[in-house]
């Protein structure tokens, strides 16, 4: 979406970006070391409770930090776009009721520094990796970093659907607090997809989360490239609804001003 | 047929707002209320308004609270969009319906003058290029590192403006920017007044300071719940409006 916009538009995503990551973090001491110590402190009780039962979970035995720390980081980021993205526009109601302003640059930049506290996290994860025993290779982690494209997409492909929905509809980020909880539970974080019964299994791969994780995850430890058609058929339906998204998006955001 | 000339074009604008009501903002109240007739009353905060504006125009828009004038520069500036009617504006605008958009008071003076330049429309390099500049106009050289929520309001505003003005464009829109600032910094401001209408840039100016008006403008609108209800000379307008408001 980004390589799209027009210089001005581009410097102002830069700006919004930049405030809103210095000020999120601005009066705390330990200031955007947060970013990094929510998902390890999430890691470690959840490393703690089920680090005994890993035999059972069908995670792998060696690498199950790994993957505990891939699906945590993962979802986080997925949680974490969600939210924000369907408050951006809310967020910014002091801009757009003052201002003509490119309306889906408020979802932009909430989706840009979402994707920058990832890397960061993301990064933690690589350098994690590099003391345990995992075999990547280049074609998998270039299909690691598809993972992450893809996972970005699908997050705009639902925000831009959902910023507009939730000036109209407040409750909708009550509602997508609880759904992400337990889409926590739903999404193979802790557990392995074998851990699923059989006959459940096809229910449970249409959650793209599981989708989109199992992949990078299997990529990461493993060097296996799996889901390549679901992940291929992911992106086509993401791409689709933003490109649908976009046109409700314009339509009625305008429309949606009152009701800030 | 010749060319219809103008920058604005205001037709057969309405514009109302739902007031007083319970507004079906959960999802719960919006099925409760599915069946029931609509409680709410359309409020019409601008009635079938019929404007041309051409280019080089100074016009004043004079009335009392309430009748309409900050709905109709939000819908020229494109923050509303009309329920009926249609809107038609040639060229770029300028929004200072409120000055320092987007500033935010934990950034800094460097930092605000970068987001609220980019979110007026200005790209970064643009900015760099005027920083001395808008850092000498709003007078603040010392401070332009420090996070403007300890600035004074003084200094604040004088960045804002500083900022807004550097912002070239065809139509400006000034909503009671001269109300504030000190004598100095207001006499900046009618500099900056001047130098529009030495370029003969399109503004559109809403004040309450009526003296304001009549020296600048050449054309005043007078609105009363939501309609148009003179357009003409300033003396006129400005004169019927104080004797309107004396009558109450």
């Amino acid at each position: 979406m980004f390589i799209f916009l027009e210089r001005q538009k581009r410097d102002l995503l830069y700006e919004l970006i930049r405030s809103s990551f210095k000020l999120r973090y601005n009066d705390s001491i330990l200031g955007f070391i947060w970013v990094i110590l929510k998902p390890l402190l999430n890691f470690l009780v959840l490393y703690i409770i089920f680090s005994n039962f890993k035999a059972d979970l069908g995670t792998g035995v060696d690498t199950f930090q790994i993957y505990l720390l891939t699906g945590i980081i993962f979802y986080g980021y997925f949680s974490e776009s969600l939210l924000t993205g369907m408050n951006s526009l809310l967020g910014m109601a002091h801009i757009i009721l003052k201002v003509k302003f490119p309306k889906e640059l408020a979802v932009m930049s909430s989706q840009g520094l979402a994707l920058i506290n990832f890397l960061i996290t993301f990064t933690i994860l690589i350098i994690v990796s590099l003391f345990n025993n995992i075999s990547p290779n280049l074609l998998s982690i270039v299909y690691l970093l598809y993972q992450i494209f893809l996972l970005s997409v699908f997050c705009y492909s639902l925000t831009i659907w959902f910023s507009v929905l939730t000036i109209r509809f407040r409750d909708l980020r009550n509602i997508f607090e609880i759904l992400l909880q337990l889409g926590f539970y739903l999404s193979p974080i802790f557990y392995s997809v074998d851990f699923i019964p059989e006959s459940y299994r096809g229910i449970y791969m249409l959650n793209p989360i599981t989708i989109i994780m199992q992949s990078a995850r299997t990529a990461l430890i493993s060097g296996n490239i799996i889901n390549l058609k679901s992940s291929a058929i992911l992106l086509l339906v993401s791409i689709l609804m933003i490109v649908v998204g976009s046109r409700f998006f314009k339509k009625q955001v305008q429309k949606v001003t009152e009701y800030y | 047929m010749k060319e219809d000339k103008y920058q604005i074009k205001i037709e057969n604008v309405t514009k109302g707002f739902q007031i007083n009501t319970e507004r079906n903002e959960t999802i719960k109240q919006t099925f409760l209320n599915l069946f029931k007739p609509n409680s709410y009353k359309n409020f019409k905060a601008l009635d079938n308004i019929n404007v041309k504006i051409q280019e080089g125009d100074f016009i004043g828009i004079v009335g009392r609270n309430g009748s309409g004038k900050s709905t109709l520069l939000k819908i020229v500036s494109g923050i509303y969009s009309p329920d009926v009617g249609s809107i038609d504006v040639r060229g770029s605008i300028v929004p200072f319906l409120e000055l320092g958009v987007g500033f935010n008071p934990e950034l800094t003076a460097r930092e605000n003058i970068f987001l609220n330049g980019t979110i007026l429309g200005l790209t970064r390099a643009a900015i760099k290029e005027k920083f001395d500049k808008i850092v000498a106009f709003a007078q603040i050289n010392d401070f332009i590192d420090t996070p403007v929520k300890n600035f004074s309001s003084g200094m604040y505003v004088r960045l804002a403006f500083a900022i807004a003005i550097e912002v070239q464009s065809d139509i400006y829109i000034l909503d009671e920017v001269l109300a504030v600032g000190d004598l100095a910094f207001q006499q900046k401001c009618i500099a900056a007044l001047n130098k529009l209408i030495a370029q003969k840039k399109t503004v559109i100016y809403v004040s309450h300071d009526l003296e304001s008006i009549k020296e600048y403008c050449n054309r005043v609108l007078y609105m009363e719940k939501g309609k148009v209800i003179m357009d003409g000379r300033p003396r006129e307008v400005v004169d019927k409006f104080i004797s309107d408001m004396h009558l109450d």
